[in-house]
């Protein structure tokens, strides 16, 4: 039986409706390099939380530098160092691997080629990775499956030790 | 010296363009026909964009051709950022940037838009009013920020 979920997000009509195939069909659309790795859509679409939010385990607010949620005390920039600095205040570091690593959590950072950061990505215990697609979906991927055009690449990792859940 | 009129094709010798047609100023109104070069993936995405445009409730009651120019590219910047995050990223799009150019007269579109549906509207909003009713506590709450700007709107006149 085809799973459908009522799209209130980016098409804007409650009426509208969409296959979870129809869904991956766009995500690898927009993504070409997932049609190569595999990935799961865990999450109808919203517009409550963004990647960036996602990541750091938030639900309920856009997280961005200027005019979103922003932590307090940190640049209001799109830098990396902007975003490293906002997810320190979460108890997350620089590291030097995504390998999953018992007792820590991780968040990838992408950044596009003019060095703005793009998205965010969550480790999940299984080591594979979690994103929130913007006002879309939430995917279960493979740490490069969203590589590319859109997102850019993956140029720094972080991690925290498990279970911490604050700054 | 050749007179403009409606019918003449020739203003200074030179031939002119024809007056556009419904088809070219309206140029989303989308058929059924796909191209057969096509992908899968965009066929979905085609399919998608058609239903945004049918299903979409305030078409019904917007009027010509500002209304459309709005509509086109509202549609148009959303499914192209959708999927962004970045905030940049959505209002430098050239249709967000357009819209914020059709000035004021767009004011009530968005906020039709808004009652419907909370959505990134808010740098468009204040860099066409100037004004920011959005409290900082708010700051990342979508839909609180859409009812903040709904009651500026009600609150300055706006049928919202």
């Amino acid at each position: 039986m085809l799973q459908r979920w009522r799209v209130t997000g980016w098409n804007g009509d409650a009426r509208t409706d969409m296959t979870a195939e129809e869904g991956r069909q766009i995500i690898r659309a927009l993504f070409p390099t997932l049609f190569s790795s595999s990935f799961e859509i865990t999450s109808p679409p919203t517009k409550r939380y963004n990647c960036i939010a996602w990541a750091a385990g938030e639900e309920h607010v856009w997280w961005w530098p200027g005019g979103r949620y922003w932590p307090d005390g940190v640049p209001k920039a799109e830098s990396i160092e902007a975003f490293t600095q906002a997810y320190a205040k979460l108890g997350y570091v620089p590291c030097e691997t995504p390998e999953l690593e018992a007792n820590s959590e991780k968040v990838a950072l992408y950044v596009g080629a003019d060095g703005r950061v793009l998205h965010a990505a969550r480790q999940l215990p299984d080591g594979s990775w979690t994103s929130k697609l913007g006002e879309a979906w939430d995917i279960r991927h493979e740490l490069d499956g969203l590589a590319g055009d859109n997102y850019g690449r993956v140029a720094r990792i972080l991690k925290r030790p498990a279970g911490r859940t604050e700054g | 010296m050749n007179a403009i009129t409606a019918s003449s094709r020739f203003v200074h010798n030179r031939e002119i363009a024809p007056p556009p047609t419904w088809g070219q100023q309206v140029p989303f109104v989308l058929s059924g026909r796909q191209s057969v070069m096509m992908s899968d993936a965009s066929r979905v995405i085609a399919r998608q964009e058609r239903r945004i445009f049918n299903s979409y409730q305030v078409v019904t009651s917007f009027r010509l051709p500002l209304e459309c120019e709005f509509l086109q590219r509202a549609l148009r910047w959303k499914a192209e950022t959708f999927f962004h995050s970045s905030i940049s990223k959505k209002t430098q799009h050239p249709d967000y940037q357009r819209i914020i150019g059709m000035g004021p007269a767009v004011v009530p579109l968005i906020f039709h838009w808004l009652k419907h549906e909370p959505d990134f509207w808010f740098d468009a909003l204040v860099a066409i009013t100037g004004e920011q009713p959005i409290p900082p506590q708010h700051a990342g709450d979508v839909a609180a920020m859409a009812r903040d700007w709904l009651e500026w709107g009600r609150s300055h006149g706006y049928d919202c």
